[in-house]
């Protein structure tokens, strides 16, 4: 501005600008933030967007190109305890596994012995040791 | 305690077995590669004779049963199986009876078949030595009356 290049006032009269500028860009942004504040955005654009449409038109192979997959995927293992999770299921299907394997030849005892004991004519049961 | 029947005490048996056959291929695994470090020019599959190997497979089975049941009671077979040798006061066999017991088991297999027949689920090497074979298994064996 050319009176701001004046002497005596053209100093005084730049900073007034400046100050007049920052005051008002203030007060809009204070009077776009409260008429935000009072707007439902969201619902705003559900009903004014066609979000489908837009979503069709995206590339989203060209998006997935540009991501790096494989860091991606490290990154997620790095998170997550795999040798942990795989140790803690396969200790809990072998134990599942023993203790059926131990309850059926325990049951296939008691056949046995009941087999045998109707063979030999005797009173079911096994002697517990003195 | 209930002591275990044939069909555990058998299943057990042929684990143990197949584990002294995998320490037996072992052993010739290291006599096949000792024989090709120190010779490796006229280097010939080892042909151990029938005799050794009987008396070698016999060994190996005798001294890991003794070994076993003397530091545990269990061998492999008998911890997957769920039981445990034990003595008549429900503790682990001492070496002189563990190792008796081995013999006789190495080398009177058939011993075992007296389990089925017996009340008390003995074997005959059980009879002879006073050994038990006990389930072990957290789960609660309730036996037939």
């Amino acid at each position: 501005m050319f009176w701001e290049r004046l002497p005596l006032i053209g100093d005084p009269l730049r900073a007034t600008r400046e100050e007049a500028t920052r005051i008002g860009i203030a007060a809009i942004t204070r009077v776009a933030e409260l008429v935000v504040a009072q707007l439902d955005l969201t619902t705003l654009i559900r009903e004014q967007l066609d979000i489908d449409a837009i979503v069709t038109d995206v590339d989203i192979e060209a998006i997935i190109a540009r991501i790096d997959l494989i860091g991606l995927a490290d990154q997620i293992i790095d998170g997550v305890d795999l040798p942990a999770i795989i140790r803690e299921s396969t200790e809990s299907v072998t134990a599942e596994v023993m203790t059926d394997v131990r309850t059926q030849t325990a049951r296939a005892d008691d056949m046995v012995s009941g087999f045998v004991d109707r063979m030999l004519g005797r009173q079911p049961g096994t002697w517990e040791p003195r | 305690m209930t002591n275990a029947g044939i069909v555990s005490r058998g299943l057990a048996a042929l684990v143990d077995m197949l584990i002294v056959v995998i320490v037996m291929g072992a052993i010739y695994l290291g006599l096949v590669l000792t024989t090709l470090i120190v010779n490796p020019t006229t280097f010939r599959f080892p042909e151990p004779d029938l005799i050794f190997s009987t008396t070698a497979t016999l060994a190996v089975s005798v001294l890991y049963l003794t070994g076993c049941w003397t530091v545990s009671g269990r061998t492999v077979g008998t911890v997957v199986l769920g039981v445990r040798v034990v003595d008549r006061r429900s503790k682990s066999l001492r070496i002189l009876v563990a190792a008796a017991r081995a013999v006789a088991c190495v080398l009177f297999p058939v011993g075992l078949l007296w389990v089925a027949v017996d009340r008390q689920r003995r074997s005959v090497q059980d009879i002879l030595l006073g050994s038990r074979v006990i389930y072990d298994s957290p789960t609660a064996h309730t036996p037939v009356r």
